[in-house]
């Protein structure tokens, strides 16, 4: 079973006056383990899409099921804590809390699941590793360069495992090299653990990288081509 | 709870300066709201500890008529009897008989109206601190034949000097006119202008002496262990001594009611304007943290942050600034209490305004643990609710859109 599916998926604004659709009729299904990129050009419906997953936003009709829930049918409180728990994000800005070092700033989401402090530093420290920032506990965002944040973000995304990943344009504020030497540890995270990630792109060098690239244009799906591995 | 509590802690040292703005506006509005305090009660206590030591006392007694007639005529019926109902209760602290009569004082030069209070002056010691205001001369001088007390304004007005020769001229008990020369024994002033160019005093035989009566009184002054009492005495004595008018300091002064019923009144709608103008810095203050912060917020609530987390981490900030400013403001208002509580607040040069209205040049700050436990509360809750305006804007920051602002 797909471990996010959308179905008949519609976001209409002004839907009394002058309709503008930002996503129209798009079913999808997204398997665990997938490390996929939407791509399209601007005002394609990227972002809205993973608003619509990440349940940030909400369909004008249709359907978005997480593991056979329909998130629209929770209550916001219940929305709220279904994210916490199951939904790592990565923005486009890092969005760091700048007074936090890192370690802190990857804790921040163990510590709102009222997690134990021993396992959640732990965590923390395990995923820092893994980012390749071991030494960088204690720097606060300031202190570190736009890759190193990002990993941070993405490390901090991960940190509670969540079922599935989702990153909006997450190399965009990079430079070439740190974009590539991130996708390098999402792709490694992808197969060490098991983490489904889906992040939107203008990025050729990102796009190479996905092994499932969904393509929307207009709000609606033009081309979902799956490579072989 | 611990996050809530690092990140807010943090989050107020993340602009320092303006985190220190607010702290000051806070540590500014306690200790000028512990001074106001301070300077109200103290001007309230002075101006009822000066009329009641000087004339006031807290409770009187006089003729049934007496208070609205003000005749001469209208003495205390059998004195004998009231002085066996007043020996020996025990919440009065002494008492003094007046006699009382309204009449002019004349010199050479000018004259003036005057109440002539007649005292004896060793039962006017035991409930009054008038000598204390006397600043030349002497306390009616027995060596003198008709020694009389003016106050410095009237000795000005009328031109007369210590020794100096004035002539009363009043109604004796029978109505006729009666002038007497008095030598002026003493020079007094008090913290009130309008009760020292009203007032003389004379040895109460020599005025019963000329109202043709000796055992002529007008007044018995009675002063207590506590103010307090004075409502629950007045009540006694009127039952045991129903024939004469008994009436406590507060139904005497009315206006002395009011000041010390309404001051403190007073001090909180000052301190009201204070805390008004602190919450309007601390609502701004904590908007533009919020405005600043979006992306921040946006994300923490995109994460899984419940809002009324996100409301919480808003005004535990602005309380964690209210509780430095609190405690440095609390010591800061006392340090400058402590300067003034001994030597006085000097308004010298505001002196004859303020005796206009009756209140001392010197003000000492009177200042209690409530005063300063209701000034604390006043300030923590105004911070509190101040940020309640910068948390709901927080919480309606849609996530989607603000992390991507």
């Amino acid at each position: 079973m797909p471990i996010i599916q959308t179905k008949q998926l519609f976001k209409i604004y002004n839907e009394d006056t002058i309709p503008v659709y930002a996503l129209r009729d798009l079913s999808l299904d997204f398997e665990e383990g997938e490390f996929t990129t939407i791509v399209g050009p601007s005002g394609s419906g990227k972002t809205t899409l993973l608003n619509m997953i990440g349940g940030l936003d909400t369909p004008t009709r249709g359907e978005v099921l997480i593991d056979g829930t329909n998130i629209a049918s929770l209550r916001k409180g219940d929305l709220i804590d279904f994210r916490l728990r199951n939904i790592g994000f990565v923005f486009q800005s890092y969005n760091l809390i700048p007074v936090l070092t890192a370690l802190e700033n990857v804790s921040l989401i163990m510590e709102l699941q009222n997690q134990d402090p021993k396992s959640t530093r732990e965590r923390a420290l395990q995923v820092l590793d893994e980012v390749g920032l071991s030494d960088k506990l204690h720097s606060k965002p300031s202190e570190l360069s736009g890759g190193q944040q990002q990993r941070v973000a993405v490390a901090r995304a991960l940190a509670s495992r969540p079922k599935f990943v989702l990153a909006d344009e997450p190399t965009a504020n990079l430079d070439s090299k740190s974009a590539m030497n991130l996708l390098d540890i999402m792709a490694k995270l992808n197969v060490e653990e098991s983490m489904t990630f889906i992040f939107s792109t203008h990025d050729q060098r990102v796009i190479e990288r996905a092994r499932r690239v969904v393509t929307l244009v207009d709000g609606a799906l033009h081309e979902d081509l799956v490579k072989s591995k | 709870m611990r996050t809530l509590l690092l990140l807010s802690w943090k989050n107020i040292w993340r602009n320092k300066g303006r985190s220190m703005a607010l702290m000051m506006a806070i540590i500014l509005g306690i200790a000028a709201g512990l001074l106001m305090f301070g300077l109200v009660a103290g001007l309230v206590m002075q101006r009822f500890n000066g009329l009641v030591e000087n004339h006031l006392s807290h409770i009187q007694i006089h003729h049934k008529d007496y208070l609205r007639e003000q005749e001469n005529k209208m003495i205390l019926p059998n004195p004998q009897e009231i002085r066996q109902s007043l020996a020996g209760m025990p919440a009065i602290k002494g008492y003094a008989f007046r006699t009382l009569s309204f009449g002019m004082l004349a010199s050479g030069y000018n004259s003036s109206g005057v109440k002539i209070t007649g005292i004896n002056k060793s039962e006017e010691g035991g409930i009054s601190k008038f000598s204390e205001n006397i600043i030349d001369g002497e306390y009616l001088d027995e060596s003198l034949r008709y020694p009389l007390l003016i106050s410095q304004r009237n000795a000005r007005k009328l031109r007369v000097q210590l020794g100096g020769r004035v002539v009363l001229t009043f109604q004796n008990l029978e109505g006729d006119l009666t002038s007497a020369a008095f030598r002026v024994s003493g020079i007094f002033r008090t913290s009130d202008s309008n009760f020292d160019d009203l007032n003389v005093y004379v040895n109460q035989t020599d005025l019963q002496e000329l109202l043709g009566e000796n055992e002529a009184y007008h007044q018995v002054a009675i002063l207590l262990e506590s103010h307090e009492e004075a409502e629950n005495l007045a009540a006694l004595l009127s039952e045991k001594l129903p024939d004469v008018d008994i009436r406590s300091w507060s139904a005497l002064s009315p206006e002395l009611r009011i000041l010390v019923e309404q001051g403190g009144f007073i001090m909180y709608i000052f301190m009201v304007i204070i805390l008004l103008g602190l919450s309007f810095g601390i609502l701004n203050t904590m908007l533009m943290a919020v405005f600043e912060r979006v992306q921040e917020l946006g994300m923490l609530m995109a994460i899984g942050m419940t809002k009324v987390k996100v409301a919480a981490m808003i005004i535990l900030e602005t309380t964690f600034i209210a509780l430095i400013g609190g405690v440095i403001g609390v010591m800061l208002g006392l340090g400058i209490h402590s300067l003034f509580a001994e030597e006085g607040l000097d308004l010298s040069g505001f002196a004859d305004a303020l005796a206009e209205f009756g209140y001392d040049a010197i003000i000492y700050p009177l200042l209690e643990a409530k005063d300063i436990g209701i000034t604390i509360i006043m300030v923590f809750v105004t911070a509190v609710l101040a940020a309640v305006i910068p948390a709901i804007r927080a919480v309606q920051l849609n996530p989607a859109e603000a992390v991507r602002k």
